[in-house]
């Protein structure tokens, strides 16, 4: 499961400035780049890089799909993510990356994960449990 | 001393390989000097360069934006037009990738223009790779007295791995000291259809790739692709940069008497 050049261009940008993030904001989806301090909740649907710490300790830098709500949102959801493992980008569910680090599913997860921008601590990043 | 370009002129033209110049968009519509500067370069190395009349756009545009039919019927228009040439090639690894890794996904195994596809693919080339790995140049002979940075363009580096043709070429000029920016290999942002689509996020890449262009300390940026080109001299132009920015054939073929790219122009 290639992730495709537009999204890999996209990680890409996140990984080399990582002070920045992908915000996508409104109905129509317009994409923005924008540095805030802190990610707080209602504000639409981040992208932030930061790192997964896999359970067996390794840890891997990763981009962040996080959805902060509507502007009345009470929480906030990791909805997908994305490794950078060795020399390439995979998304969420395709294991082919681990087997490249000949680590298994069970030595992956649950994993670790923090933003290289804050959080608000309603969405403060945690523990994640499946591949899927 | 004799240089390899020498050599390839003295053959005989009995024994020329014929080549049909892909001259891309670009470089028809804004930047003619580096189909003259290919085509130099080219007769230089000994092939005998034609430009059919009948060519169109590679179809790119069409391809990304996941209009297939169209694509194929620009794909069939630009093989009939190429393939009677001993070898196809283009200014760019960007419109050359599309030639020889995409026409051929455009087409069903059973249909016949898969196979003029594949035979076509065979001899389409990117242009500072074929001067290298098929004509054996080594030394353009030309002059450049300044520092150079190279620019990796996407397609070409990944779908055609030119890498170190253009830097083997670059160091036969003389005066011409090259000097590696860091991450030479990422992205500029343009992207094509992508600097449309994403324009902010095109954007935060380029600006990142013209603070690694201002750092390598060079006074002049290179690279195989007009479409970077444009896209990293607009934005070094916004940001008041002064380092000229040309396509590689135009040094490697001393033709330098256009203006650097965006120079005296407004681009704000």
């Amino acid at each position: 499961m290639p992730v495709d050049d537009e999204t890999r261009r996209t990680l890409n940008m996140l990984r080399t400035s990582p002070e920045k993030a992908v915000r996508v904001a409104d109905k129509l989806k317009t994409i923005r780049i924008v540095e805030p301090t802190q990610v707080v909740l209602g504000e639409g649907v981040y992208w932030l890089y930061g790192e997964a710490e896999l359970d067996t300790g390794v840890c891997l830098e990763s981009v962040f799909v996080i959805d902060t709500g509507d502007p009345d949102a009470t929480s906030g959801t990791l909805r997908n993510y994305y490794w950078w493992i060795i020399d390439n980008w995979y998304p969420q569910g395709d294991l082919s990356g681990l087997k490249r680090l000949e680590i298994g599913e069970d030595e992956a997860f649950p994993f670790r994960w923090k933003t290289n921008i804050p959080l608000d601590a309603s969405i403060a990043s945690g523990r994640h449990h499946r591949a899927d | 001393m004799s240089t390899a370009s020498d050599q390839l002129n003295d053959a005989s033209s009995d024994t020329a390989p014929t080549v049909g110049l892909f001259v891309t968009c670009l470089v028809d519509l804004m930047r003619p000097s580096v189909g003259f500067a290919s085509v130099k370069l080219l007769e230089a190395a000994g092939c005998v360069v034609e430009v059919p009349t009948t060519q169109t756009c590679c179809g790119q545009p069409a391809f990304n934006s996941g209009d297939t039919k169209t694509t194929a019927d620009i794909a069939k228009q630009v093989i009939a037009a190429f393939e009677s040439f001993d070898y196809v090639v283009a200014p760019s690894g960007s419109c050359a990738g599309m030639l020889k890794a995409h026409y051929i996904e455009l087409f069903d195994e059973n249909d016949p223009w898969h196979g003029r596809a594949t035979a076509f693919a065979a001899r389409v080339h990117e242009l500072i790779s074929f001067l290298t790995d098929v004509r054996g140049m080594t030394d353009v002979g030309a002059r450049f007295d300044g520092t150079a940075t190279y620019h990796d363009s996407c397609s070409g580096l990944r779908e055609l791995g030119v890498k170190t043709q253009p830097r083997k070429l670059l160091s036969s000029v003389g005066g011409l000291t090259v000097t590696e920016m860091t991450d030479c290999e990422v992205c500029c942002g343009f992207g094509g259809t992508f600097s449309v689509k994403y324009p902010d996020v095109s954007n935060a890449i380029v600006e990142k790739k013209t603070a690694n262009i201002s750092a390598s300390e060079a006074d002049l940026l290179l690279a195989g692709d007009l479409g970077c080109l444009f896209n990293m001299a607009g934005k070094l132009k916004r940001e008041g940069r002064t380092i000229a920015v040309r396509h590689v054939a135009e040094v490697l073929a001393g033709q330098l008497d256009e203006p650097a790219i965006g120079e005296g122009q407004d681009m704000s």
